[in-house]
Order: structure tokens, then sequence, then C-alpha cells
């Protein structure tokens, strides 16, 4: 019997165990949605391309599997572009499928023909172009494997639509333990310097754990727990990281980097050895590279080369996954080891400020709804955020058990990206409390996803955090350019709640301090999907603040009178 | 002048991927040599930068789907091949026709054996 290029490609998603395909349909595709018609595999339709690839990336970032997009050619591949940015910079498993012209016409400027494979090469840890109907089972194989081996990232198969209809009589799928692609090493054999680590470590007098995401996306966040249970020094996460180190240590100390806590930014600049552990110490965490950690030697573990001495060189490389990193380091540390206890009373001596907000007229303070909802929700509960202001105040808050519950966009910073990942995120967990953050404008740059909510029946709490400004543009013209707003302006923001009422999404508008914990409880224990409005004031900001430039000590705590 | 060799599977997008490290970051490549090595190919890129960002450079080479190995070649190699111009045909004291290749002797071998030297 003749099986067809878009029923290999369902197989090949089968055989993977993919649950959901996030997607929108064209001309170029239509043969796989009709194999889709079919299907076992749930797909989801989203109102724009780019909710779909960042639905995938949500359901990825909460379950630590790839996320699976599909879009047709040219505009519809075009779309998926900054989500498939997003999942490179923050090592996320996507499988971008992308429908294409047919072969006889790729290179004529067809009808709706893009060089999609050229314009997301930059972005993507591997893709091709599909040629010969007979090599899908090998290259979904292979996709498969470079997305989530390694520094997971995103991949992308573009494939002509005469690929999809053509009929093979025969095809052999290879199996996992087989794939191999050429020039493509993940795990690397080479002995590591485990005694070394562990001899600067006890030779060191301040010495400060440093947690990113690389830890989740390993598996090994148990045993980095461990091993910072073990050494007790000081410790301080990522905004990827968080969730990684339970808050109830006491040598926890919070966010590190542009808006983290004065406690974290201190103890690493002021330490004198720096174990990294699955962070890429990019410009956000490190603040003036040249002045950050001045006194400390660097131990990285990291998985990926490509990340080491990128901003600043460290000492000491130690290439692996963590998995398999961390165990061997526990191993080789001695009994007993140095008592750091001192040095992590005085990190936490550290006065940590508690930001002066203007809270006019009453309106609800931003940071302490955050605070509130962090209280409120339940303890497996999955949070998403969006990206500015609202993101750091809820990033300096995020108390979450897992580092799975906090998924935010950090690398790229991309806006709009929370919406359409939460519904990832509640597909994946349809029985888990998921909460939506979002500001007021980055929940209109994939407002059409709340048709997908409502027509999927998903119980999502949208909390949008509306300030009637781009907030964090605006923070930084008020700090930085003598409060010259220029077009951050949101006046003229639409009432948010007629809108989600208009796609079936009740609602609800907060607009004055006084009743916030009994509205956000009512909003928590809605049956279904439920969103809450909070016009907060203007001209609140986010500190603390290191300015771009500045070294993590030179942290702005609190406004200029 | 920074030469650097660089050993990749010739996988679909690996070459591009390899120019793709220097193009983003606005270096000019000043020239590229590529062609099968063996089970491999090999790209031998002239570029300028900073030592620094030819370590970045190189680390990120290596992390890079398909890549198998990256060496760099001593400083006077990499000048001496910035001055190699593109093929020439030229007529010789002995009057026998001379062609003057670019690149390493091993790129050109099609050529080479061809002329019957390889």
């Amino acid at each position: 019997m003749s099986i067809s290029g878009a029923e290999i490609i369902l197989q090949c998603l089968r055989r993977e165990e993919v649950e959901f395909v996030f997607g929108y349909p064209g001309g170029c595709n239509i043969p796989i949605y009709d194999a889709l018609y079919n299907s076992p595999i749930r797909h989801i339709l989203t109102r724009h391309e780019q909710g779909a690839v960042f639905a995938a990336g949500g359901y990825a970032r909460a379950t630590g599997r790839p996320g699976v997009c599909l879009a047709t050619s040219g505009p519809g591949a075009t779309n998926l572009v900054t989500g498939i940015a997003d999942a490179k910079m923050d090592g996320v498993p996507l499988i971008c499928i992308t429908g294409q012209v047919r072969r006889a016409v790729i290179g004529t400027d067809a009808f709706q023909e893009t060089d999609v494979a050229g314009l997301t090469l930059p972005i993507t840890k591997w893709n091709c172009l599909v040629t010969k109907t007979e090599d899908l089972p090998r290259l979904f194989a292979e996709a498969f494997y470079i997305a989530s081996s390694g520094r997971p990232g995103p991949v992308l198969i573009d494939i002509p639509v005469d690929v999809s209809r053509e009929k093979l009589e025969q095809v052999s799928y290879p199996e996992r333990s087989q794939v191999q692609v050429a020039g493509y090493r993940p795990e690397t054999g080479a002995s590591l310097p485990f005694e070394e680590v562990a001899s600067m470590l006890v030779a060191s007098k301040h010495p400060v754990a440093l947690i990113g995401a690389g830890a989740k996306w390993a598996g090994a966040t148990q045993s980095v727990r461990e091993l910072l249970d073990r050494l007790r020094i000081p410790a301080v996460a990522t905004v990827q990281g968080l969730g990684t180190i339970s808050e109830d240590r006491p040598y926890y100390l919070g966010m590190v980097g542009m808006h983290g806590s004065r406690q974290s930014n201190l103890a690493v600049s002021h330490s004198d050895l720096l174990l990294v552990l699955g962070a890429r110490l990019d410009d956000r965490v490190t603040g003036d590279a040249s002045r950050f950690a001045r006194q400390a030697k660097i131990i990285h573990f990291e998985i990926d080369p490509a990340q080491l001495h990128r901003v600043r060189t460290c000492e000491l490389p130690v290439i692996g996954d963590l998995k398999d990193t961390v165990p061997a380091l526990l191993a080789a540390l001695p009994n007993p080891l140095p008592d750091w206890s001192a040095w992590v009373e005085e990190t936490r001596a550290i006065h940590n400020p508690k930001a002066k907000e203007h809270v006019a007229g009453g309106k609800p303070s931003p940071t302490h709804l955050l605070d509130l909802l962090f209280r409120m929700i339940e303890p497996d509960a999955l949070v998403t955020a969006d990206v500015g202001q609202h993101q750091m105040w809820a990033a300096q808050r995020a108390s979450v058990a897992d580092p799975r519950q906090f998924i935010t966009s950090g690398g790229l910073g991309s806006m709009g990206f929370s919406l359409p990942a939460a519904i990832g995120v509640q597909l994946a967990y349809p029985d888990r409390q998921v909460v939506c953050i979002s500001g007021d404008g980055g929940f209109q740059m994939n407002i059409q996803e709340l048709a997908t909510v409502q027509r999927y029946n998903l119980p999502l709490k949208l909390l949008v955090i509306d300030n009637k400004y781009l907030g964090m543009v605006r923070q930084w013209q008020q700090l930085f350019w003598d409060r010259r707003y220029s077009e951050v302006d949101l006046y003229d923001n639409p009432d948010f709640v007629r809108i989600g009422e208009a796609y079936g999404i009740p609602g609800v508008l907060m607009n004055q301090a006084d009743d916030m914990e009994r509205q956000l409880r009512e909003f928590l224990a809605a049956p279904g999907a439920a969103q809450l409005v909070v016009e907060c004031p203007a001209e609140t900001n986010v500190y603390p603040m290191v300015p771009a430039g500045a070294a993590l000590s030179e942290m702005i705590l609190e406004e200029k009178k | 002048m920074t030469g650097l060799a660089i050993y990749f599977f010739n996988i679909p997008g690996a070459m591009m991927r390899v120019l793709n490290c220097f193009t983003r970051r606005g270096l000019v490549i000043q020239a590229v040599w590529c062609a099968p090595v063996g089970e491999r190919h090999r790209a031998t890129v002239l570029t300028e930068a900073a030592p620094i960002t030819i370590e970045q450079i190189i680390r990120e080479l290596e992390s890079t789907v398909g890549v198998d190995r990256v060496e760099t070649l001593e400083k006077p190699q990499a000048e001496q091949l910035a001055k190699v111009q593109s093929s020439e045909v030229m007529t010789a004291e002995n009057g026998s026709t001379m062609v003057k290749v670019s690149g390493p002797p091993e790129e050109n071998r099609f050529l080479l054996s061809w002329l019957g030297s390889a």
C-alpha cells in the first residue's frame, strides 16, 4: 500500500510521541492538513503562526519535550521567525515544519515562495529543505535528535508541497538509537577536571553558585539541589534558573542580574570563586563584563562550548551535561568541606531595600499584586510572563517549586510571548492551574490567541497589568533619556475586559487597591478561562536596576527625589 | 589576517552555517576556498578579526552541526594565502603554459590532476 509524504510526516511525529501540533494551514501544507484530518495527533489551530510557534515553545518549556509547529510557505513561515529565534536564544527544543512551493518552481519567486531555510539558518540549530520524499523519515529522526540533545534548540524542516503529495510504495523508519548526524557530537567523552574543581572550591573563601536554565534542561535539578545542599555557599539564579533552588534554603539569595536582588548582585561582585552551572552569562546577567565578579575565578559548567568565554573568560570550563557532571563533582568533593556559613551570613546581611512606589489615586500596586498572586496560586501552578516591567516584577517574586513553573522569554525578550506560550502550557497540563501574566503592550501583540483559548476551552487565568505605557522603555526614557517619553504612551488602549468578553472570556477590571485580595482570589477560583485587568499607576519602575553598561554592584535602588 | 581551516561534513546548509559564524559578526571574509577533502569538506577562510573574536568563532564553529574540527592557520601562511590571486594563465620563459592557482594545493587537486601535476 502506498503512503504519501504527508502521511510519512505524521508517522514520524507519532514515532516521536508527539501529542500536539500547533499550526495554521495554507496552500503549501494542505497535504499535511489532509493527513491530519484522520490523525490521532491533536492539531491546535492558533490565529497567527507566531501564536503557533510560541505555543509550541510554551509546551516545550513546560514539559522538556520538543514542541511542534506547522506553517505554510512564504508569510506563514516568516511569521514563525520570532518564535524560532526565541527558542534558539533560550535553548528550547522546537520542530518547525513549513510548507514550501513545489520543487519545480523553487527559485522562480513563485506565489508564497520564500527561502525559509536560508532565512532561518542563523536562528536554527539545524534546518533543511527536503528534496526527496524518501528522505523524510531520516530527516525527521535527525531533527528530533538534534533539537533535543546537547544544548536544545529549534530545527526547521521545509517541505515542498509535491513532496508531501508524492506517494511511496516502501518506507523505512530509522530507530532512535541508530540516528547519527555527521559532524554532530552532543556528548563529550573527554575526561573532566573534577578534582581541580573541588580543590578550587576548597581554596575559596567567598564562593558563589550561579544557576541557569541548564539544570532543568539536563534533568539535573535534583543533582544541583543536592550539590548546593552539600556546599552551602551563597547561590543565585538567572531568570531561566528560577525555581531550581528552593526559597527556603538559607543560602539562596534570589535572582541575579539587571533586576536581581541587591544581595545576589553584591555577593557575585564580591565573590572570589563563581561556580556557574548551566548559564550563558549574558549581558543582562553580568552587567559590565569587564567588572563582572572581578576578583573571582570562574568555573563554568556548560554543555555547549560556544557559550563559554563569551562576555567574560572563565578559568576552568567543564563541558558536559549537568546530569553527568554535577554527580561527578559531588563524588569528587572532599569530606568535610570548608564551613562557608559566615560568608553566607555576610551576604544575607546585605539589605535588600523594598522599592518605594508612587501608588497614586488608590490604584493597585503591581508589585503588591504579584506578591499576593505568588502567595495565592496553587503550589504546582505554572506561570507565564511576557516581556517588560511586569516580567521583572514577576521574576523577582516567582517563588516556584520547580524551574519549569515559571516560563518567560529570556534571551530574545519577545513581547507577545506570554499568551500563546500559556496555551501550550495549559494543553500540556490540563489539570494544573496556569496563570498568564502580560503587560498591556505585549498582550496586544498576540491578543488574537484569545480565540484559541476560547476554542479549546482552556481554563487559563489571564492577568493583564495595564499601566497604559510600554513601561520598560518608558522607565529607560525616564531614567536615562531625561523623561523624553517618545512613543511609549498607550493612553488609548482598548477595553480589555470587553475584548475578552467578545471572545467569550469573562473578565473583571481592578482599578482600586482596597479589594485586591478578594478580586484576585475570585479570579484564580474561576472555573474556566478568566481575565483580570489591573489598572496600575502609570509611572511605577522596576528596582533594583543595573543601568546598561554599569557593573552589577552599581544598582539604582530607588527613585531619585 | 587570520586563517581558519574548517573541516565539515557537507550536510545541507553546513557551509552557509560555517560562513555565517563570520558574517553574523560583521566580519568581511577576505577569501574562502572550499573543496572536498576525503569524506569531509574543508573551507579555508581568511578574515581580519581580533583574537578574542576568532576564539569565539572557533568555539561556535565547533558546536555547529556538521562541523568536524577547526584549525587555525599560522599567521604567515594566512598572509601568504591572502596575497594569492585567482587562477592566472601565462606563458613561461621556456614557452610552456603556466597556470597559477589560488588556495592550498589539496583544494586544487582536481585542476592539478587535470594538469598531471597532482
